[in-house]
């Protein structure tokens, strides 16, 4: 049974149930309206992230759905991206963003993981300045504030 | 457009991907990064090394951040020298909600200890009005969540006060979740900075007045609002491994006073822990800590005794399921520990077995054996049920345990990650079933089968099928039916390290089956198997994530004789699986060396050896082969060696794949491949190794004896490639370019505890060590033979700049590096001659 997806621009795409049902917003709705051949309007997605998204969900349709991890740590998560991700993620960066936004509205934990890992990846190696640089962010630090976080901070970085 | 950077909690998905290095330069960025990088960076504080005396007794940005984010630390772990009475106090006053603290090697005694645990909140330790009984446990258990609400809702009113900014560590869906309502609805545009929506608070200097104003903590949290110091009601993890002042009988009674919260205590090294006078030390600290599951006693003076007492064998106790169970270095035995591991069987994760002690297959039952089918004709058929929670197992040296228990235990088993079989007759089939074991994991998480894999059992099949036909038995090779293919994603758990060191018994054919069905293994220990030869890195390994390989001992043809026909049909069968490239016609200058000796692979002193070995009389095993048994090799100099001291085409290609293979591990950190029949040689294909280990590898052994030794092209090719990036080209002015290391770069030498502690993959010590940033690889440590030095035809000036890039090099003298010579060269070189195609013809 497939469903139909409207992005923001009023584009119509139709997608098999199982692609659909990765992203959780979709699936609840789903189960909330019941089976019906209405398409599901997804206002904050543009057609064009919308493509992208049910690319990736198309390819990872038969994946196990991710056990959710029970350690207590917030670091430990692997760096490693699949080889298919990561050439899908080789997107500009406001294209990475709107994924990433997309995947965080429909609940796609898979796709919002490999969009912040790729992100991760894009910190990795640069200086707080290169940072700001790299995604446009405005330093609302006062003079005193950084000095006293980068002292703060200066053991984490002497490894 | 909004930026997902602007929703905290994508920034701290995001920041949960970053290592300490970044998190801590991701903090500067502003405000909200500083915000969502915070947290996670003061997760888990470790500080390892020759850092950790500097950064926690003189960085003052480091205590600066503890008294502010001190909170946030779940996980301490700090190896500093000494612990003194100020250094605890810090931790008591910041750390309040500590969960885990690992004071290894320190010099700590217990007064010290008592300023964390001074305070008997459950009333159930020693000399405490209220007994402790089993009734209570439950009682007990109440109260200590009472307690700890009770004290995070304090810390948090606390940090109302004082860290506002970074929200609470507690509670952080609430903080952030009304913040995302808003950025969803901000108008697209240019990322505008948001309003900062926290003011920033001065950080509290940390004053001498604010850490001696303390009156330690009391029975009730009631009156911790007096002081800083209180209870640490969220710790449940205590390693104390190897402090060497303390002393069992003191100890005991002040960890008591965690009562039921502690769950975690390590203790190994720890000396009294059955005291004379005080036998029962350690069970009453049992019988006040009844979660207490995880118990590490390595190289303690247990004996069967105390677990006779967790197995409820003597009434003392009730029969304690243990989760986690070290007993390594202990005279404990076989008696003792299948008690209780019956008792344990669905909860123990970790057992790590005394070496060479008196443990036996009842050990190995008991995970397995189905206690309720259990009867008198156990002896004849066991009873087996799965086991599905044992994840660790290091039983190294157990002489006693046999293949067939092992075979049923990898059979029964599904959890498996580390094993460690050091020194044990464990056999390819058990390594089958542990391959089986961890291919129908796989297929039950629907993540699929190696393609690996399914080509080695249709080459397999094949070749039976092709064999029949020669038996008269026509037969078509079945084609195996594929499920769905493992296509690289991660896979949780799994087997990630196995320890064979000295396995004899295992051969190619189990180590294959390992390394086709097993993706996320992370190290892997071939040393001194001898039946085990370089030609396993043939064909398609999965395990490309590898942190960690040992193959020391492994050489170019196996060493065992016992099991040579079971090689050559393994072999013929693996040509049939994955036939092996052709590589391009090797030109024969390849095979001079500058100084014009002719450059072997395998040194004809070794293939020489043995010939007088099996022919007309034995040479002398001690000392080196000299004077007229060389001759032969060496007296038509600028001249090929006769045929059958030429490099084979054979050695060749394996190496090129062992080469190859290399390449493909671009995490390895840990290679040891010393003690090899083989030259390390660059035109075999070393270059392939080049993607792959210039960018992790830490440390690479490669001793050999004294026909190995590394030349001066090698030693260019490693500086090189290895060092500052530098093409040696005897060039003053190249030299000059050299930048000189700086001497904190040098010298990161591991005890010989620190060793022991990290047991068989020390990966994680490597990983803290400081790195020259200019250097064009991470290498280090390079250990080479000392005679590649002393007797080598070394340029000196190219081995000091060699000396100069930045390695510390091991000159190790190792004569004894080819143990065996007892290899049968006839049976050998008959199989050469059917693998060697291409081998170079005579001119």
């Amino acid at each position: 049974m497939p469903v139909v997806l409207t992005s923001s621009d009023s584009e119509t795409f139709t997608v098999d149930k199982e692609v659909a049902e990765r992203s959780i917003l979709i699936k609840n709705m789903i189960e909330d309206v019941g089976e019906s051949d209405s398409p599901i309007p997804l206002p904050n997605v543009s057609s064009a992230v919308l493509k992208k998204v049910i690319e990736f969900c198309d390819h990872h349709r038969n994946d196990p759905i991710q056990v959710q991890d029970e350690t207590d740590d917030p670091r430990k998560r692997s760096n490693d991206i699949e080889e298919w991700d990561m050439k899908f993620m080789q997107v500009d960066q406001e294209m990475l963003f709107e994924i990433i936004l997309a995947a965080n509205y429909l609940d796609i934990k898979t796709l919002l993981d490999v969009g912040c890992t790729t992100v991760a990846n894009l910190i990795k190696g640069k200086t707080p300045e290169e940072i700001r640089k790299l995604f446009n962010i405005v330093n609302d630090f006062t003079p005193e504030e950084e000095a006293q976080i980068k002292k703060e901070n200066e053991w984490a970085e002497d490894r | 457009m909004t930026s997902p950077l602007e929703l905290p909690e994508i920034l701290g998905l995001v920041a949960s991907y970053l290592e300490t290095k970044d998190l801590a330069r991701a903090c500067q960025v502003s405000v909200l990064f500083h915000n969502a990088c915070t947290p996670v960076l003061w997760h888990t504080i470790s500080l390892d090394g020759n850092r950790a005396n500097r950064v926690w007794h003189d960085d003052e940005g480091f205590r600066l951040g503890l008294t502010q984010y001190g909170p946030y630390i779940r996980t301490l772990r700090l190896r500093i020298s000494k612990v003194r009475d100020e250094d605890m106090e810090l931790i008591a006053v910041n750390c309040t909600r500590l969960k885990s603290l690992n004071l290894m090697f320190a010099d700590i005694t217990v007064e010290t200890l008592k300023i964390l645990l001074r305070s008997d909140p459950y009333k159930t330790s020693p000399g405490s009005t209220d007994k402790p009984e089993n009734s209570d446990v439950v009682d007990i258990n109440t109260r200590m969540e009472q307690y700890r609400r009770m004290v995070l809702r304090e810390t948090e009113t606390d940090q109302d006060g004082d860290h506002h900014l970074y929200g609470s560590p507690g509670e952080p869906a609430s903080s952030t979740e009304p913040r995302r309502d808003q950025h969803q609805h901000q108008p697209t545009g240019p990322v505008l900075a948001p309003e900062p929506p926290y003011t920033f608070t001065r950080a509290r200097l940390i004053t001498p007045g604010r850490i001696t104003a303390t009156q330690g903590g009391t029975n009730r949290p009631a009156k911790f609002k007096e002081t800083k110091i209180q209870f640490p009601f969220h710790l449940e993890e205590l390693n104390l491994s190897r402090c060497r002042p303390l002393y069992g009988p003191e100890l005991f009674p002040v960890l008591a006073l965690l009562g039921p919260q502690l769950r975690s205590l390590t203790l190994n090294g720890i000396a009294g822990i059955t005291d004379v006078e005080n036998p029962s030390g350690l069970i009453q600290l049992l019988k006040h800590c009844p979660n207490l599951t995880r118990l590490g006693l390595a190289g303690t003076d247990i004996d069967d005794n105390v677990l006779a007492v967790l197995a409820g064998s003597t009434n003392e106790l009730a029969p304690r399921a243990m989760k986690v169970l070290n007993v390594n270095k202990t005279s404990v035995s076989s008696k003792s520990l299948m008690p209780l591991i019956k008792v344990s069987r669905d909860k123990m994760e970790q057992l790590w077995c005394p070496e060479d002690a008196d443990i036996n297959d009842d050990v190995i039952y008991a995970f397995i054996e189905d206690a309720n089918k259990l009867s008198k004709t156990a002896h004849v058929v066991r009873p087996f049920v799965r086991n599905e929670v044992l994840s660790v197992l290091r039983l190294n040296e157990s002489f006693d345990i046999t293949h067939k228990a092992l075979l049923e235990l990898f059979r029964h088993t599904t959890a498996l990650t580390i094993v460690a079989l050091n020194r044990m007759d464990v056999r390819n089939d058990a390594l089958e079933a542990l391959a089986s074991a961890n291919r129908n994991r796989m297929e039950r998480l629907g993540l699929g089968i190696p393609e690996a894999w399914y080509q080695h059992e249709q080459g397999t099949i094949n070749f039976m099928a092709k064999k029949q036909i020669a038996g008269k038995q026509p037969l078509t090779p079945a084609t195996l039916t594929r499920g769905k293919l493992y296509d690289g994603a991660w896979v949780p758990g799994g087997l990630q390290t196995l320890s064979l060191e000295n396995c004899i018994r295992v051969t190619n054919e189990g180590v294959r089956a390992i390394v086709r069905s097993c993706p996320m293994l992370l190290g892997l220990n071939l040393s001194g198997c001898d039946s085990v030869s370089m030609r396993v890195f043939r064909g398609p390994w999965v395990c490309n994530k590898m942190h960690d390989l040992r193959i020391s001992g492994v050489c170019m043809r196996t060493q065992d004789r016992m099991w040579k026909t079971l090689h050559l049909l393994e072999e013929r069968i693996e040509d049939e699986r994955f036939p092996m490239t052709l590589l391009p016609k090797t030109h024969p200058s390849d095979d001079f060396r500058e100084d014009g000796q002719y450059d072997y692979i395998i040194s004809p002193n070794t293939m020489h050896r043995e010939h007088k070995l099996f022919g007309s009389y034995v040479v002398d095993e001690d000392g080196p082969v000299q004077g007229d048994t060389l001759d032969p090799i060496y007296s038509r100099e600028n001249l090929f060696p006769t045929k059958e001291y030429r490099n084979h085409g054979e050695s060749r290609r394996t190496l090129n794949e062992f080469y190859r293979k290399l390449g493909q591990f671009d995490q390895l950190i840990f290679l040891d491949m010393a003690k090899s029949d083989y030259r390390i040689r660059i035109q075999d294909g070393l270059d392939l190794v080049l993607p792959a280990l210039t960018k992790n590898l830490r440390h690479w052994n490669m001793r050999r004896s004294y026909d190995y030794i590394v030349q001066n092209a090698e030693l260019e090719w490693f500086g090189k490639h290895f060092g500052y990036g530098f093409d040696f080209s005897r060039n003053e002015n190249e030299l000059k370019r050299q930048p000189k290391i700086s001497p904190e770069y040098q010298g990161f030498q591991c005890n010989d505890d620190t060793k022991e502690e990290w047991d068989e993959f020390p990966v994680e010590h490597y990983k803290l060590s400081s790195m020259d940033p200019n250097r064009v690889s991470k290498l280090r440590d390079l250990y080479l033979c000392k005679e590649t030095v002393e007797w080598g035809n070394l340029d000196k000036k190219i081995y000091e700049w060699f000396r100069e890039s930045g390695f510390l090099v091991h000159l190790l003298n190792d004569m004894g590096a080819m143990s065996n010579y007892e290899s049968d060269s006839r049976d050998e070189s008959d199989s050469r001659d059917e693998w060697d195609s291409d081998s170079l013809d005579e001119e």
